[in-house]
This record gives structure tokens, sequence and C-alpha cells, in this order.
């Protein structure tokens, strides 16, 4: 959502991310972020209110003080036990072949 | 980099044979829209993705390339009536509470404690799976105006992005 928070604050909308990749926020550069160090899908938590709560008024209070555009404020906050992504996984569980098709690709057997 | 790599993660696996690389939008600034209203006084909406949709509405193909379509969701739909459709994330628990990824619920209540001003009557679900060019300058220069004309249209003040 980071390209999307950048076209509409070049349309006048005042607007921040929470986020959970680091590496992309950086590159596209949205004006006002918070990352989540959480898996990619769960920016504001799992299956905890007050946690979503709390990330969503640490965002707006960084809406409320950032003051220029493009940083992006690690948020405190823990997954709860160790996680990590694996390079790949999303190929293997939908198939190397399947994924070519669906981008239009000929698939030669 | 402490975080995960994401960038390289990908980079790798679509090195392989057949795949066209990943195309990286590198920006070396940001715009920037002053923040000067009171946030208790703001009509707040969200943008996300995680391929959420209305069970109503049709659902977001699990491995979407290309599609440039994009969900419109009512600022007083209930959470049951919301669906996750994306094999790119892991969506188990989500899938029981979706304020993990869009906390639309949440915003209602932080409306309903004078937090912010109002919740908007219309919020977007966009930028699902991989967009390959020329979808990505046609998501960025056709989709997204479309989107954020909408939301102008319905006097939003702050648009919280969930995801990136």
């Amino acid at each position: 959502m980071n390209l999307a928070a950048r076209k509409a604050e070049e349309e006048g909308l005042c607007t921040v991310v929470v986020g959970s990749a680091y590496d992309i926020m950086e590159c596209v550069k949205p004006p006002r972020a918070v990352f989540t160090d959480f898996p990619m899908g769960h920016p504001f938590g799992r299956n905890n209110k007050q946690q979503h709560l709390s990330i969503m008024k640490d965002a707006f209070r960084i809406l409320e003080q950032a003051q220029e555009p493009g940083n992006i404020v690690v948020l405190p906050y823990y997954w709860g036990e160790p996680w990590e992504w694996i390079p790949g996984k999303v190929v293997e569980d939908h198939g190397f072949k399947n994924i070519l098709s669906d981008e239009g690709k000929k698939i030669d057997e | 980099m402490p975080f995960t790599e994401y960038i390289k993660g990908v980079n790798e696996e679509y090195a392989k044979p057949g795949f066209v690389p990943h195309h990286w939008i590198k920006n070396l600034t940001a715009p920037w829209t002053p923040f000067v209203k009171k946030l208790s006084d703001c009509r707040v909406a969200l943008i996300g993705g995680g391929g959420i949709s209305l069970k109503t509405q049709e659902r977001y193909k699990l491995m979407s390339v290309n599609d440039l379509s994009y969900r419109e969701i009512p600022g007083d739909v209930k959470p049951e009536d919301l669906v996750i459709g994306s094999a790119y994330i892991r969506h188990e628990d989500s899938d029981k509470d979706i304020n993990n990824l869009f906390p639309l619920e949440l915003l209602r209540e932080m409306a309903d404690d004078g937090y912010i001003g109002d919740v908007s009557p219309v919020h977007y679900v966009c930028g699902i799976g991989r967009l390959l060019e020329p979808n990505l300058t046609a998501y960025s220069e056709e989709v997204l105006p479309e989107i954020i004309g909408k939301l102008k249209d319905a006097k939003v003040d702050v648009v919280l992005c969930c995801g990136g």
C-alpha cells in the first residue's frame, strides 16, 4: 500500500502506512510509515485487539507528529515467537508451472 | 538489514528460468501533504490488500497476476461479511480476526470514542498479487487515482494504508 499512500498524498490526502516489509517500504518510500516486524499479512498483529488498537494509535501519532516525508518508524512489538519467511514457499505451494501459466507464459513440458 | 529481506528473496526466486524479474520501484523522495487538522475532526478511510473482498463480491484469485480490479468496502461492513483471498500471505489467523490486516471494525470503535472524527462510508482493497508492466504503471496512473478520487468525493481527510 506504499504506492497508494504516495498517490494519495500527491492528491492532498494525509496518509500513514502500517507495513511489515521494511526493505520494500524503504524502496518505495511512503510519506509516513510505521513498521511492525510481523509476518507479511499481519501488519496490526495477530488476533489481539489491544495490540491492534495500540498499533493504530501509534500510526496516528506518527501521522500527527511526522515533520518530513519518507521516514519509517520501527514500532517495538514482538510477534510472540520466532518466525521466518521462506523465499519460494508460495511458488512451492502453488506450483512453478501454475504460476508461469498465471503470468501468461507458454509451458514447455 | 536486521529485518526480513523480501526483495533479495523474491529476486532470487524470480531468477529461475521462465520468470520475468520483479521490477522494484525505487524512490528517493516522497510526496507530502501537511497534517493540519485535529485527528478528532478527521474522516478516516482504509486502503488495504490481502485479496479482501465482500463475500457478495467477486473474489480475488489466490495467485492474482496483473489484476487491476479493486473492491469497495462499505464503512459499516461486519467482519464476518469479508473474506481473504490470497495465497501470497498466510491468513489462517486473520480468517478468525480480519483486524490483523484490515481493522475497519476497530476504526469504528475509535470514532465512537472520539479518537478520530468519523469513518468514511467507503474503503478500498487493491493492488493484489503481482503486477507486471504495463499493468504496474496502469495501477499507479489509472487505478489509484480513481480510488483516491472516490475517497476525496467521500470527504476523506486521512487514509490508513494497511500493509506495505
